[in-house]
């Protein structure tokens, strides 16, 4: 039996051994595999969706600039343009001066106070009045020092040693003038000093006590003890520098002169007009605020220089008409009540000017590029009233100016231009394996307005390749919602339109060299089927639902 | 009745209930099913417990000196439920010469194979490993010891992740895409047990083991489920998902998986372990139990009956064990525009976090329970003299919730230790799967191979399903009955 089986099994597995690499080998070399792959699919995506209304973009832009967009009482909309026309504070515009006060005690004034008696001699100069420099036609009662760097710098050959008290009468704090008293002592007969203090803070200095406006006395006393000679020689004298700089005020009373100054020129661009091609836009009720805040005591005259509104698409300029103009019409700050020496309260105002009192109105009408101006004012104007002002240290003025304009109105056709990049040089491997892109763009308008939307795609040279809708029809892609009693319902009022739009591998064999694409959008308000056409307001719930959903054919024929 | 009549009634029977029962699924890994009938093997008693051995005892295993090493006994298997490498490489000939060519270079071949596909694609492994085996007669009831190193392990994929973008949602065959049961599987757990044959009659004998398993490693996917539906009228997206899985595993200790809604961010934890392997394979904390049940009968002379059931137990998994569930839905409608607008919003970061918020992870540390794979067989064979017999067997195997069936036709030599088998085993979809096997003796020391498919040597790029056994037994004494029937 064993015989009979090995000579069954024993073949059949000389055949196997046999047969088993011819038949293996073929079909695993795979060096000759060809990887070739070949696959078409079909595809339907979501593209993208969303409802944007005007407080979605309002809530959408950054925090500061939260005021470009706002919401009137019937939760129109409104377009502000905020501009500081003028911020500056006291201590930007009156400092005070660096002060440098000279003294200088030799013999004469030995000999006028008697000489030695006893041992000691006491020299004194307490009529020495200084002029503290301000500018020109300032007349200061007072100033609260802030801040004040007092250095004291003595050159001394006098070969008596002693005390020498350097008194300011007319700078106290809670009663008490302000002192210094330097031990002198001199070395081989010389003696230097250099301190400098920064203890004034707090100090007030009155200046209506000296004989002269704008000036103080500083009272020496020279304590001499005779070092044994008993004599002062004429050639020995006492030189005494008091410097005073970095001088600051916590306030400031006095008449501080006139000043006159200019800020700007500055702009209120309007960038988002500046892709406008042509058309115009009929605003309704455009108005200017300009809200002065003022906290100086002093009177302040205040216009503008000039105020100009560029139109670079149409080339001109136009002044800005109705606003106050430095020297035809301007403007004066209210006065805040004068609380001297205590703080001084703002007071603040708003001058309005309605579209019809200027002309901003019609020169918004051609849709501008920017507004430039530059702004004067003066303080203290009337050169007759030299009235003491008050101000502290943190007084300011500022004019802020507000060009509110209500988007109300209307346009039969404004056209925006915009070139966008569109580069598919670089890597357009994308379209080897797309083969047809339809999308479906599904609108629905709650703005009162039409839009009508055209790209073209160019090359580098600018030359025309394709466009993004090739049909009239296409490009019409949003209609108006529909106005019932000046409002849009968002609920039932939008319009809705679906657009689709086809692509295939002919047009994106033009796009191979594709670097740009010129946006072409025009854009009017509701017109109505027959009549004048109306205005037209936005109001913030306003919005447009937009849904884009995309049908892609793929075929893949190539090597991995 | 006559013999040839009650030959007829038997295969009858065996093929009619195998034709029934071989519906679902197809191939399997298989403790090799073979091996059956070739009762000279010591093995074959895995299958059925009430094996009639004809030797007195047996021992053998990869921890016996020498004879384990050089031989190990190892039974290895390979299996892929759907396809095999020709099915995707092949040879157009024609233009292409001698060259190959991926199914996929041709739109309808593509499709065609991508549509032949099962809806759930397994590629299988499994490797038993013999550490330790011995049986001895002792009167009437035959005992045996065992252990065994079990690993089972697999990776599945639906069929639709291949179909889609062959196809695309758009023109989808079906109104779903369901891409559930993606993902991996693996079991491993080593298993003592101890058996009994008794010879009840000469004509009826039953047997059964107990088994004690233990849990080393699993990672079980319960549930994968997702579904992805697209609306024809507004494209939308929708995804339903639902996971269930879990695992117990050495490596990475997962604490903390959650989405955190007020971070808006998804929260994972987790710290890598010391691995110590030792440690790993004397984890005997994961314990289970199974059993083995089998008869043979012989209602008359020459014809013999078996009927068994195999790993018939669970493991319950307690020690190192993470849990990770999620269930939900995802609408994806599109790009939002608003967000769009927004710089500080990151899109992808958003959806992910969406994504994961919508899913509701949920994970624990509490234990679960695994089956183990479960086998049924119902044969019979005819034999010819003592020696040479011809055999039927239905084999069932319950695996990832799926009953798999086969049946197999053989013929079979058993003599003193030495055994040989020719097989042909038929699978739904797989026909070609012609098995050989062989066990020679040389004194007391056994030694064997086999394969249910020797066709895949000769023709690899058609091989779903590759098992290989091969081992070796030290082989003592003889049943002290042995009656020859010659023909």
């Amino acid at each position: 039996m064993n015989k009979t089986i090995r000579k069954l099994i024993l073949p059949v597995i000389v055949v196997v051994l046999t047969t088993m690499p011819a038949c293996i080998g073929d079909n695993f070399e795979l060096d000759k595999l060809s990887t070739h792959v070949y696959a078409r699919s079909e595809w339907n995506i979501p593209v993208a969706y969303g409802k944007l209304s005007v407080q979605d973009i309002v809530d959408m832009l950054d925090s500061s600039t939260n005021d470009l967009i706002i919401a009137d009482e019937q939760n129109a909309v409104v377009f502000r343009l905020q501009d500081t026309m003028l911020s500056n504070t006291a201590a930007d515009i009156f400092t005070l001066h660096n002060q440098d006060f000279y003294m200088n005690i030799g013999s004469s004034d030995y000999d006028a106070a008697g000489g030695f008696v006893g041992n000691t001699v006491v020299i004194q100069k307490n009529d020495t009045q200084y002029p503290f420099g301000v500018f020109t036609g300032q007349l200061l009662d007072s100033i609260l020092f802030f801040n004040s760097d007092l250095r004291i710098k003595i050159n001394s050959n006098i070969e008596h040693g002693g005390q020498l008290i350097i008194t300011f009468p007319e700078v106290k704090k809670n009663g008490v003038k302000y002192t210094k008293a330097i031990s002198i002592e001199p070395q081989d007969g010389t003696f230097t000093y250099n301190v400098l203090f920064n203890d004034i803070k707090g100090h007030s200095l009155d200046l209506t006590n000296a004989n002269d406006p704008n000036s103080l006395f500083i009272q020496y006393t020279l304590l001499l003890n005779d070092n044994g000679s008993g004599t002062f020689d004429a050639s020995q004298s006492m030189n005494i520098d008091i410097e005073m700089y970095n001088n600051k005020y916590d306030w400031l009373h006095g008449y501080v002169g006139q000043f006159e100054n200019m800020l700007g020129p500055s702009a209120i661009n309007l960038d988002f007009l500046s892709a406008v091609s042509s058309g115009t836009f009929h605003l309704d009720d455009p108005k200017i605020d300009f809200i002065v805040i003022n906290s100086f005591g002093l009177p302040a005259q205040y216009g503008f220089d000039y105020a100009i509104v560029h139109n670079e698409r149409l080339n001109r300029d136009d002044n800005l008409d109705g606003v106050p103009y430095f020297l035809t019409n301007p403007q004066y700050l209210p006065i805040p009540p004068n609380t001297y020496p205590s703080t001084i309260s703002s007071v603040s105002d708003t001058v309005s000017l309605f579209g019809e009192e200027s002309n901003v109105s019609t020169l918004l009408f051609n849709l501008p590029s920017y507004i430039e101006y530059a702004v004067k004012i003066k303080l203290n104007p009337d050169v007759t009233n030299t009235e003491p002002n008050y101000m502290t240290k943190d007084s300011r003025i500022d004019v802020i100016s507000v060009l509110d304009i209500p988007i109300r109105g209307r346009t039969s056709g404004i056209a925006f231009t915009d070139t966008l990049a569109f580069d598919f040089t670089q890597d357009s491997s994308i379209f080897d394996i797309v083969e047809n892109v339809k999308l479906k763009l599904e609108i629905g308008n709650g703005f009162p307005h039409d839009i009508r939307i055209q790209g073209v795609i160019t090359d580098m040279y600018g030359t025309p390749l394709d466009s993004l809708f090739l049909t009239l029809d296409q490009q019409f892609i949003i209609e108006s919602g529909k106005i019932v009693n000046g409002r849009i319902d968002q609920e039932n009022g939008k319009t809705f339109k679906t657009t689709v739009v086809e692509y295939n591998k002919d047009r994106f064999d033009k796009w191979n060299t594709a670097t740009h694409i010129i946006i072409f959008a025009h854009y009017n308000t509701t017109l109505p089927a027959q009549g004048d056409q109306e205005s037209v307001i936005y109001y913030m719930d306003y919005g447009v639902d937009v849904r884009i959903s995309g049908e892609i054919v793929i075929e893949i024929d190539q090597h991995l | 009745m006559s013999k040839m009549k009650q030959i007829y009634i038997v295969i009858g029977v065996v093929l009619g209930l195998s034709f029934l029962l071989l519906t679902p699924k197809t191939t399997m890994a298989q403790e090799g099913a073979n091996m059956y009938f070739l009762h000279s093997v010591p093995q074959s008693g895995r299958l059925n417990p009430a094996t009639n051995h004809d030797f007195s005892g047996y021992f053998g295993g990869l921890i016996v000196p020498i004879n384990g090493q050089i031989l190990p006994s190892i039974n290895f298997g390979v299996n892929l439920n759907s396809f095999c490498y020709s099915d995707l490489i092949y040879k157009p000939g024609g233009a292409f010469g001698d060259s190959l060519a991926l199914v996929f270079s041709d739109s309808i071949l593509g499709r065609k194979f991508v549509d032949g596909l099962k809806p759930i694609n397994r590629i299988d492994f499994h490797t038993y490993i013999d550490l330790l085996h011995f049986g001895f007669r002792l009167n009437d009831v035959f005992w045996s010891f065992s252990a065994v190193e079990k690993i089972e392990a697999g990776i599945a994929f639906p069929r639709d992740i291949l179909r889609l973008p062959l196809y695309g949602n758009a023109n989808f065959p079906d109104p779903v895409i369901d891409l559930s049961n993606f993902g991996g599987s693996v079991l491993h757990y080593r298993e003592f047990g101890v058996g009994a044959n008794y010879q009840y009659t000469t004509e009826l004998s039953f047997g059964a083991k107990a088994k004690v398993l233990f849990g080393m490693a699993n990672i079980n996917m319960a549930k994968t489920d997702i579904q992805w539906e697209t609306d024809p009228a507004t494209s939308n997206f929708q995804f339903n998902a639902d996971f269930d899985i879990n695992m117990t595993q050495p490596i990475l200790d997962i604490t903390d998986l959650r989405y955190d809604t007020e971070g808006d961010s998804l929260i994972f934890e987790n710290t890598e372990k010391d691995f110590d392997p030792l440690s790993y394979l004397m984890n005997m904390k994961n314990m289970g139990v199974a059993f083995d049940f089998g008869a043979t009968y012989s209602p008359i002379s020459d014809v013999t009956v078996y009927a068994s059931i195999t790993d018939l137990g669970f493991i319950r998994w307690k020690d190192q064990v993470t849990n990770i569930k999620a269930k939900g839905q995802f609408d994806f409608t599109g790009l939002n525009l608003n967000d769009l607008l927004d710089d500080s919003i990151n899109m992808g970061d958003a959806y992910i976090d969406s994504l994961f918020n919508m899913l509701d992870l949920k994970l624990s540390h509490e234990s679960y329970k695994t089956t183990v794979p479960l086998n049924v067989y119902l044969g019979g064979t005819y034999n010819l003299t003592d020696v040479i017999s011809f055999g039927a067997l239905y084999h069932g195997r319950r695996w990832f919730d799926e009953f798999q069936s086969a049946f197999t036709i053989s013929a079979n030599v058993n003599r003193k230790g030495f055994g040989a088998v020719l097989s042909y085993t038929a699978m739904k979809n797989n026909m070609d799967n012609l098995g050989f096997g062989v066990a020679f003796r040389v004194g007391g020391w056994q030694t064997f191979i086999m394969t249910n498919n020797l066709l895949d040597a000769i023709y690899p790029q058609n091989a779903r399903d590759i098992t290989l056994r091969i081992g070796s037994n030290w082989i003592l004494g003889r049943k002290k009955t042995d009656a020859a029937l010659l023909r």
